[in-house]
């Protein structure tokens, strides 16, 4: 009996092993209800009716074109890799749209900190905030947020 | 004795061998990803140009020697590479000067936005301009200002050990070219003849801090040294490429120092118009290069100033240029 309890107990533990997935937390946001989320696949077509401008951006000698998608309040660059397009950035286009924990362009240099802490990266008045795999920045001009942008960052 | 000769002989055919393998497996850049044997094409050319480019695509894609020739006289080659750093643009310039003395040394300003830390330096980058160098000081130099943490010196040295995984890739390019090179360029020009129109550009992100990096600036004095010292005559240009973004801060940091330096300075995006390029049929991506049609348009728009403004002789009639010229014009067809 003892036997057939330690056993069953070591089949659930194997079990619960296999199937849980390792999750990396990382930014991401929300437009129009669809989840945009940097290094992760790019559904244009859901917002194609938000779609104002298109353009494909060739490298100097590699294959594979970046696209960039312009909407109202966003501009989103997709770039290939691994045989997907995955988004790569999302650039903030005015102060119409914010991040999901809130913050807009305009937003004071406190209000960031406040919703992001203190842990970030400064270059050249550029705040970087890095969550899994995704660099959330905004640049600071006398206290003030200038630009908002989300990046994937696989290094 | 004998032992001695059969160690020797073993010795020898396993070195040919491990020669002959790292040729085999390095890419050849012959017939796909051609612009990496931009600079390795450079070797093979008569050293007696008078004016040479250094940069990067916005000189290759956009500046065509052979038009310059037919229109000014003007010898003239691009010693330019995909993404070209200016730290790499420095060693270049070095490795050049070994070869010949031009008179005047055209430098594309675009790269000095880069510095050490941007995320366009890459090793598939590095490699486009290094790999096919031939081994110097300035090999040694580029590659250790160029390498990015993840490369390792010796694997410039043993190709091997960068492209070991390419065994099962090799086509038969990797024969054909394994002892000679394809020469894709004119004189450095790599011809393009598709279309593809402005039709949008991104939106110009708005940057941090607007000031070059010093180290970047540090070799563009470096640049200006090194052709101060050999009496060459610097003139700093921006290709009229749409895209990336050129702001106006750094406009004014070129003009700024090329003032204070007394070195002239051409952005031919202000020359647009006059030069007549019409970026709906004139570029083939969309506004980063330009097509056949406007570097055609640029490079006569450019040999007339060079031809007006600087001591340049004429060399129209050349034999070997004649021939080239042959050869660029059946190239265009």
């Amino acid at each position: 009996m003892k036997k057939k309890i330690v056993l069953s107990l070591l089949l659930i533990c194997l079990c619960s092993c296999s199937t849980k997935e390792e999750v990396v937390e990382t930014f991401e946001l929300s437009y129009q209800e669809i989840e945009i989320i940097p290094g992760k696949d790019f559904q244009s077509s859901a917002l194609k009716d938000e779609e104002l401008n298109f353009m494909e951006l060739s490298s100097c000698a590699f294959d594979g074109n970046d696209k960039v998608y312009t909407y109202e309040n966003m501009e989103i660059t997709v770039s290939p890799l691994d045989g997907k397009d995955i988004v790569y950035s999302v650039y903030f286009l005015n102060d119409r749209i914010t991040t999901k924990e809130g913050v807009k362009i305009t937003d004071d240099k406190e209000t960031m900190i406040e919703t992001y802490g203190e842990n970030y990266k400064n270059i050249n008045n550029k705040y970087s905030y890095l969550k899994g795999d995704v660099l959330l920045s905004f640049i600071i001009e006398n206290d003030v947020i200038i630009s908002i942008e989300y990046m994937y960052s696989n290094n | 004795m004998k032992k001695a000769i059969r160690i020797s002989l073993i010795l020898i055919i396993f070195i040919g061998c491990f020669i002959l393998l790292n040729m085999l497996l390095q890419p050849k850049y012959a017939t796909s990803l051609v612009e990496g044997s931009m600079i390795a094409q450079y070797y093979d050319e008569s050293k007696d140009h008078e004016v040479i480019f250094i940069g990067d695509c916005e000189l290759y894609a956009n500046f065509s020697p052979m038009v310059m020739y037919e229109s000014a006289g003007i010898k003239a080659y691009v010693r330019g590479s995909s993404q070209q750093m200016i730290w790499q643009s420095y060693y270049i310039l070095k490795e050049t000067l070994k070869y010949e003395k031009p008179k005047i040394v055209i430098f594309n300003i675009n790269s000095i936005r880069y510095d050490k830390q941007s995320e366009e330096v890459s090793e598939a980058y590095n490699r486009l301009t290094i790999d096919q160098m031939k081994w110097s000081q300035e090999k040694i130099d580029i590659i250790n200002d160029s390498m990015t943490e993840e490369e390792t010196f010796l694997s410039y040295v043993l190709p091997i050990l960068r492209y070991h995984s390419r065994y099962d890739k090799l086509t038969s390019e990797d024969f054909e070219y394994l002892f000679k090179k394809k020469h894709n360029t004119h004189n450095g020009f790599l011809i393009n003849k598709h279309i593809k129109g402005v039709n949008n550009l991104p939106t110009p992100k708005k940057l941090g801090n607007y000031e070059f990096n010093k180290e970047s600036l540090n070799y563009l004095e470096l640049i200006l040294k090194l052709c101060e010292e050999n009496d060459i005559k610097l003139i700093l240009v921006k290709a009229p490429s749409l895209y990336p973004h050129w702001y106006e801060e750094y406009e004014q940091q070129v003009i700024a120092f090329a003032e204070e330096n007394n070195v002239d300075y051409y952005n031919f995006i202000k020359y647009s118009e006059e030069i007549g390029i019409d970026y709906t049929t004139d570029t083939y991506d969309g506004g980063l290069h330009l097509n056949l049609s406007g570097a055609t348009k640029l490079s006569k728009f450019f040999a007339n100033i060079l031809k007006s403004n600087y001591d340049l002789i004429n060399y129209q009639g050349d034999p070997i240029y004649e021939e080239k010229l042959k050869i660029y014009k059946n190239a265009i067809k």
